[in-house]
């Protein structure tokens, strides 16, 4: 059955006016070989992002909290450098990091289109190419994050998603939350797709209800050289993964809520 | 249900496409939240190991750490020491650590004196690595962008196979 697997771009999914979706990714792992430094990265975005203001700038750090016996705890951060700059969109819906280690853009809501993802996070990807000036791309990663929010006091998650999570056999005892986590192998190309459900508990469960998260993760770990066709591809193929697994995940009520 | 395990999908689980929103950030504390439980079991996870690296660090900070003129370890280094061991899958065997006079740390997994492995990670992100299996010899560099490569990783592997 495997043998047989094919991604079928010409495969049309139903549009979604009211899609969960409160964050969709384009993540290109690429490493920068000019110089890294913080002035001189955000001074380049600055020139050249029409539309985008600075946000913050990004450094590692590493904490370390050390015991030793007759000795009171020792706790330490390192600072590690820059690891990049952020900008995000003046109305608020984009933001972009340009990373010593690859170059991530993130819509929030309301999701708009594949058509303006896609083409926005390329436009920006030019310009962080032409500063990092990377020789290969390691990794690249479409996600969707689809947060479902589910009315006060219902716990119906077989309403919403499928397969729902299940009690062990014989202890039909009632959830508290959960976190499953799938990753997918993509027989004959090179992708993986990480697929996690999991809940969103309120503080105040009086006001609010529970959140069902839906997240779904395609990526690729086969590095390629740099061109914008063989981005292009890649992605058009992560998004048809992605939409199969979406389709595949929500029960027909939660669609019927989508519409 | 099936189940196939090639070493991609093995070495994709430690690494998530970066988000910005709430609810990524949220998503990756749950994440990260079970796999440090399962890191930091005793039979399963590499704890001891981070500790090692840690004391290894520390010794190793200032030049001349060995009294012939040793490059110190540098904070560059360790991070990507340390990002190289959580990069590392659950229940993979643990190594040993130690530094190396160019200041680089080393991992090695040694099974014997024809089945051993050593990848030294330098402050550049790189990963040199040489085994001895039987009588094949592997040695190269590869790039560090989070995940193992999957050649080093193969590598891991064999050595500790059996």
């Amino acid at each position: 059955m495997n043998d047989r697997f094919k991604i079928d771009l010409s495969e049309r999914f139903q549009n979604l006016p009211h899609a969960p979706i409160v964050e969709a990714v384009i993540d290109v792992r690429a490493r920068a070989e000019g110089a890294w430094v913080e002035q001189g990265v955000r001074r380049h975005f600055e020139q050249i992002l029409s539309g985008y203001a600075y946000l913050d700038s990004q450094q590692t750090f590493q904490g370390e909290f050390e015991i030793k016996a007759g000795q009171p705890p020792r706790q330490s951060v390192r600072e590690l450098g820059l690891k990049g700059v952020r900008f995000r969109s003046t109305d608020e819906r984009h933001i972009a990091q340009f990373n010593r280690d690859g170059f991530v853009f993130s819509r929030l809501q309301p999701y708009e289109s594949w058509e303006q993802l896609s083409r926005e996070a390329t436009r920006l990807w030019q310009f962080y190419a032409e500063l990092a000036r990377p020789t290969e791309i390691q990794r690249v990663g479409v996600r969707y994050i689809n947060r479902i929010q589910l009315p006060q006091r219902e716990l119906q998650f077989e309403d919403y998603i499928e397969p729902a999570p299940q009690p062990p056999r014989g202890l039909a005892l009632p959830f508290g939350g959960f976190m499953h986590q799938d990753t997918l192998g993509v027989p004959g190309y090179s992708y993986a797709i990480n697929v996690i459900r999991t809940v969103q508990i309120p503080p105040n469960l009086e006001s609010e209800g529970i959140a069902l998260v839906l997240d779904i993760d395609v990526f690729t770990l086969q590095a390629f050289n740099l061109g914008k066709d063989a981005i292009e591809q890649r992605l058009q193929e992560m998004r048809w993964l992605k939409n199969k697994v979406f389709f595949g995940s929500i029960t027909k009520k939660a669609l019927e809520r989508f519409q | 249900m099936i189940l196939e395990v090639p070493t991609s999908l093995v070495l994709s689980q430690a690494v998530i496409t970066r988000g910005s929103s709430k609810t990524a950030q949220f998503v990756a504390e749950r994440a990260e939240q079970g796999r440090r439980q399962l890191q930091n079991s005793n039979a399963i996870g590499l704890r001891s190991v981070f500790n090692e690296l840690c004391e290894v660090a520390d010794e190793c900070t200032s030049p001349n750490w060995d009294g012939y003129d040793a490059a110190p370890v540098s904070d560059e280094t360790y991070r990507s020491a340390y990002r190289f061991l959580e990069a590392l899958p659950v229940g993979t065997p643990a190594p040993s650590v130690g530094a190396e006079p160019d200041g680089h740390v080393t991992f090695e997994w040694h099974r014997g004196p024809r089945r051993t492995l050593s990848v030294s990670v330098d402050p550049e992100d790189e990963l040199h690595f040489a085994a001895l299996i039987g009588h094949t010899k592997d040695y190269g560099t590869q790039p560090f962008f989070g995940e193992i490569p999957e050649r080093i990783f193969r590598l891991i592997q064999r050595v500790s196979a059996g």
